[in-house]
């Protein structure tokens, strides 16, 4: 559903999240974070990074039809994730407005380990503007 | 371990490139075409292409990782905001400076002032971090025996 027909309070279903040793490497290389190790723990925000990205995409706001500004972020980690672990995703949209042409939305994202721990939450807020 | 407000974490400065935006995209699983089509980007109020927010940030968990290699990760909160855009072939500057360190009965708590310039000194990002400097490690041996999972492209 496009995300102007979505109410602020909405919950996304639970997604599943699993990050390879591979995928970490992949992401610490592209950042340029030549001190993480990979193969013993996810990089931090790569967990997050891989939350906001797939819900920016089932917003549908990766596909070039809006431009899409992050404007601010919050983060917290309770512990670190290895390589492999599967994670749920818990999401909702916590507002939603328009102001002056354009969209403020923010998404948060409660990242939830096998056992029901949390292990990582955060907050994105993004500006959506017409192209 | 001791620490102090007015203490500087060790700074990070890295010049951003498209390459690296465009490897970035494929490990977050981010293509924005903001991020990668030259042609997209020139309409956009920005002119041309810029780096993933989320790639910067990543700059700023890389230098609190280095200074607090455990307690980051393990007790670690951010609220950053993004004041401007990152364009390939700009360099910028990672700081982080600790404010201040409150003491409860939970232990230590530092609040450390973090930021991202570039070479101009244009703020990139600004915002705060905390870290818990006395909390308990975290015990690889609680988690569950780690699954084995398909190596697939993209996170």
């Amino acid at each position: 559903m496009p995300l102007q027909d979505l109410p602020a309070g909405h919950e996304f279903p639970p997604e599943s999240l699993v990050i390879s040793a591979t995928e970490a490497a992949a992401y610490a290389a592209a950042v340029g974070d030549t001190s993480a190790q990979p193969a013993e723990r996810v990089p931090s925000m790569a967990v997050v990074a891989a939350g906001l990205s797939r819900f920016i995409k089932h917003l549908g706001l990766a596909d070039g039809t809006v431009e899409v500004v992050h404007a601010s972020q919050e983060v917290s980690f309770n512990r670190p994730v290895t390589p492999g672990e599967t994670l749920e995703i818990r999401a909702a949209l916590k507002s939603n407005a328009e102001r002056r042409g354009s969209r403020f939305a923010t998404v948060e994202m409660i990242f939830v380990d096998g056992s029901g721990e949390e292990v990582a939450s955060a907050s994105s807020l993004i500006l959506v503007n017409a192209t | 371990m001791t620490i102090q407000p007015g203490d500087m974490l060790d700074s990070i400065d890295r010049t951003v490139t498209q390459a690296q935006v465009e490897a970035y995209a494929d490990a977050a699983g981010d293509h924005n075409p903001i991020h990668l089509d030259a042609e997209f980007a020139a309409k956009t109020p920005f002119g041309r292409r810029i780096a993933h927010g989320m790639l910067t940030l990543a700059m700023v968990s890389e230098m609190l990782t280095s200074a607090y290699p455990n307690n980051w990760a393990s007790g670690g909160r951010l609220k950053v905001r993004f004041r401007a855009p990152v364009f390939p072939g700009e360099t910028v500057h990672v700081t982080g400076e600790v404010k201040k360190v409150t003491e409860s009965d939970g232990g230590r708590l530092a609040e450390i002032t973090v930021g991202v310039k570039k070479d101009d000194g244009e703020d990139v990002i600004t915002g705060q971090a905390f870290v818990q400097l006395d909390r308990p490690l975290f015990n690889y041996s609680t988690l569950r025996e780690r699954p084995e999972v398909p190596e697939e492209p993209g996170i």
